[in-house]
């Protein structure tokens, strides 16, 4: 539970193990102390992760030989000044872990690490890095580990793992919950079992220890036969019904919920090792747009889907979820030199606003090249006699009405489960227990709040509908509303002068006293500049600088919207009308 | 040295592409990644900015530029909600303990997830 805490410790390297182990109730230095158990005479260690040194300076002190590597450079320097008056000082290395055995890096003593034979390690250990990282990521560090571990060597691995029995796991939970809220950080998922991560990446067991509920400490050593790459082998169905019924899935909660799936290397047809590389994003629909579209024109090919946190491309690139290092982590942790013989990875055009291309060549040995935007232009872009520069049509973002009405579809279900669901349901749950306990208070029907209950039903229907017109309003005449600068404000007014009027009309029609047309055209103008706004994450010509400027804009609308709203209806409600 | 900036209001948010077209190595990079057509490759010379009223600040063309020529302050991606989140963490207005890196790509700032 503590360990979530480092984040906070790291930033004091000076009370870190201190502190730590007084959050951990002194469990991390039994830890330490079996794992210096292991340690003998003229070892060769390597701790990665190795915070301000404390295991590393205890284990150079019993005669070994001690590497040190850790990314944060405070630590590292503390712990050359703590090891300094040290006979036989270890080595600290600031750097990535992850990236050890790169091609290049730019820390090459790491480098030098994965590479040079005689830099094997007897002894591997880390302590509370790999529940930090990515579940993508640590089994990445075990392939790391695995590539550095000298013939006999073990490793010694502590993490904290989810508990087993239920009521602890209750207050792994609510810790984590704390935890994220406090540091305003998304902890990674918590391993559920650290023998299994061992077992998939190679190694074997020899010892297995709980400290505590959360805490497991694993010595292993590595396996006699190697396991099949899992990620290289990935099988997910993407024609007939059942992906049918998953990409109607996808349209209709896509936009409010993540859908991710499996990373790795999935195929299209047959591929060889000549085959392209594809490369794409973990999120559901996005996977089944891409292996239908080159299935459909008859391209055999490998596809590399890499882990953006089930958000599609274009999204993932311009926020923190998809860049070079999620390519790189890929291309490794699926061994694809193994799998094709050629150095050339396909990106999709949108990807480039995370990507450094060269840097993805000098870390994998891989060349990027750009597809189209579409992948369904991928097969005519594939046979071009001169690739660049891109046809226009290929190389730029279209909004066509059919993919106006896909977002559409996703936008309604995304207002009413993202938003509104909940007050909704909390004035419907108030409604019908003031109904029961009036029926149970009164024992009659006549005095019931039922007439009101069904009032709200019935104000709960027109909104919705209100809702989904102006949706598909929007969607529908997207393109023409005004948008000078980008402007998403000036859209809404031009929705709200669309929609406006048809509602007069409506209401009109209906003949609704003027009290109502009032409530309506306010609500109204409320909800087009609200959707529109909204509309800015269906689009990709939404722009930050308009949208960080223009979104007080709708605050002031809804704010003064509501505020006349509840004055309206008072005034209304005293002077009878 | 001769800097081009384009897409005004740089002074109240930082946005906006900063241009050096001395840097320029016509690789046409800007123009391979580039969604909305801002770029241009002229037969000679280095590229130009033929039409900044289309550009969202992506940040493509600066992150692929392998002259360097290009520098776009990235700041995540266009969805309101995500910009919500930003300016409640008050981006933008980097002090020595909120570094721009920290505020500005923590995670739960962003509606994606």
């Amino acid at each position: 539970m503590a360990v979530a805490f480092m984040a906070a410790l790291e930033k004091a390297p000076e009370s870190y193990d201190q502190k730590f182990d007084e959050v951990l109730e002194g469990r991390s230095r039994k830890i330490r102390e079996r794992i210096l158990e292991l340690v003998t005479p003229g070892m060769k260690v390597l701790d990665l992760g190795c915070g301000p040194g404390q295991l590393v300076i205890e284990a150079s002190m019993k005669g070994a030989y001690v590497i040190g590597v850790d990314s944060n450079a405070q630590m590292i320097s503390l712990a050359k000044r703590r090891a300094a008056e040290l006979k036989k000082a270890p080595e600290f290395i600031h750097g990535d872990i992850l990236s050890i055995g790169e091609n290049v890096n730019p820390e090459e003593a790491i480098t030098a690490l994965g590479k040079e034979p005689e830099t094997k390690f007897d002894l591997i250990t880390s302590t509370f890095l790999l529940s930090e990282l990515k579940p993508v990521q640590r089994d990445l560090f075990m392939q790391i580990v695995r590539t550095m571990l000298a013939d006999d060597g073990i490793i010694a691995i502590a993490a904290e793992t989810l508990p087993e029995s239920s009521s602890d796991r209750k207050v792994f939970w609510k810790n984590r919950g704390q935890v994220e809220l406090d540091a305003r950080i998304r902890l990674p998922s918590p391993i559920e079992s650290l023998e299994e991560i061992a077992v998939k990446t190679g190694f074997s067991v020899d010892e297995f220890k709980k400290y505590g509920p959360e805490i497991t400490l694993l010595i292993c050593k590595e396996s006699e036969k190697k396991p099949a790459n899992g990620y290289q082998n990935r099988r997910k169905v993407f024609s007939g019904i059942k992906a049918r019924l998953r990409i109607w899935y996808n349209h209709l909660t896509g936009s409010y919920r993540s859908l991710p799936i499996t990373t790795g290397l999935y195929k299209v047809g047959n591929p060889t090792p000549e085959s392209p590389v594809i490369v794409t994003a973990n999120y559901e629909l996005t996977y089944y747009t891409v292996l239908r579209a080159l299935a459909r024109d008859g391209i055999e090919a490998w596809v590399l889907v890499c882990d953006t946190n089930g958000i599609n491309v274009w999204c993932a690139a311009r926020g923190i979820h998809f860049d070079s290092n999620d390519v790189v982590q890929m291309v490794r942790l699926t061994e694809l030199s193994d799998v094709v013989n050629h150095k050339e990875l396909i990106l999709p055009q949108l990807a480039a606003a995370g990507m450094n291309p060269p840097g993805i060549r000098k870390r994998t040995g891989f060349r990027v090249r750009y597809g189209p935007v579409r992948i369904q232009d991928l097969s005519e872009w594939m046979k071009l006699d001169k690739p660049r520069p891109k046809p226009r049509k290929m190389a730029t973002v279209t909004f066509s009405l059919k993919e106006r009405m896909d977002q559409t579809v996703a936008h309604i279900p995304f207002l009413f489960a993202a938003i509104l669901a909940k007050p909704i349901a909390i004035i419907l749950g108030i409604l019908a227990l003031a109904n029961i306990g009036i029926a149970l208070v009164f024992s009659s029907v006549f005095v019931s709040l039922f007439p009101y209950t069904l009032g709200f039903l019935l104000l709960f229907a027109e909104f919705i509908l209100a809702l989904a017109g102006n949706a598909l309003v929007l969607g529908l005449i997207f393109p023409i509303l005004p948008s000078k600068g980008n402007s998403f404000w000036r859209r809404g007014l031009g929705l709200a002068g669309i929609t406006i009027p048809i509602a007069i009309l409506i209401m009109f029609l209906l003949t609704v006293n003027w009290t109502t047309l009032i409530v309506w055209v306010v609500v109204q103008f409320m909800l087009a500049i609200s959707l529109t706004m909204d509309w800015s994450g269906m689009t990709s010509v939404s722009d930050p600088k308009v949208i960080r400027r223009e979104y007080p804009y709708m605050i002031q609308v809804l704010k003064f919207g509501t505020v006349f709203l509840v004055v309206f209806s008072i005034i209304v409600i005293i002077m009878g009308w | 040295m001769n800097v081009v900036t384009e897409n005004v209001e740089i002074e109240d948010s930082g946005f906006g592409i900063i241009y050096d077209p001395e840097k320029c190595n016509r690789c046409g990079l800007c123009l391979e990644v580039c969604p909305f057509n801002v770029w241009e490759l002229p037969d000679v010379g280095p590229a130009v900015i033929a039409r900044s009223e289309n550009c969202t600040n992506c940040t493509s063309c600066a992150k692929n530029c392998l002259g360097d020529a290009i520098t776009v302050n990235n700041m995540g991606c266009g969805c309101i909600w995500n910009q919500a989140g930003r300016q409640n963490d008050k981006c933008g207005e980097t002090t020595a303990e909120t570094t721009e890196e920290e505020c500005c790509t923590s995670e739960n700032t962003s509606c994606c997830n």
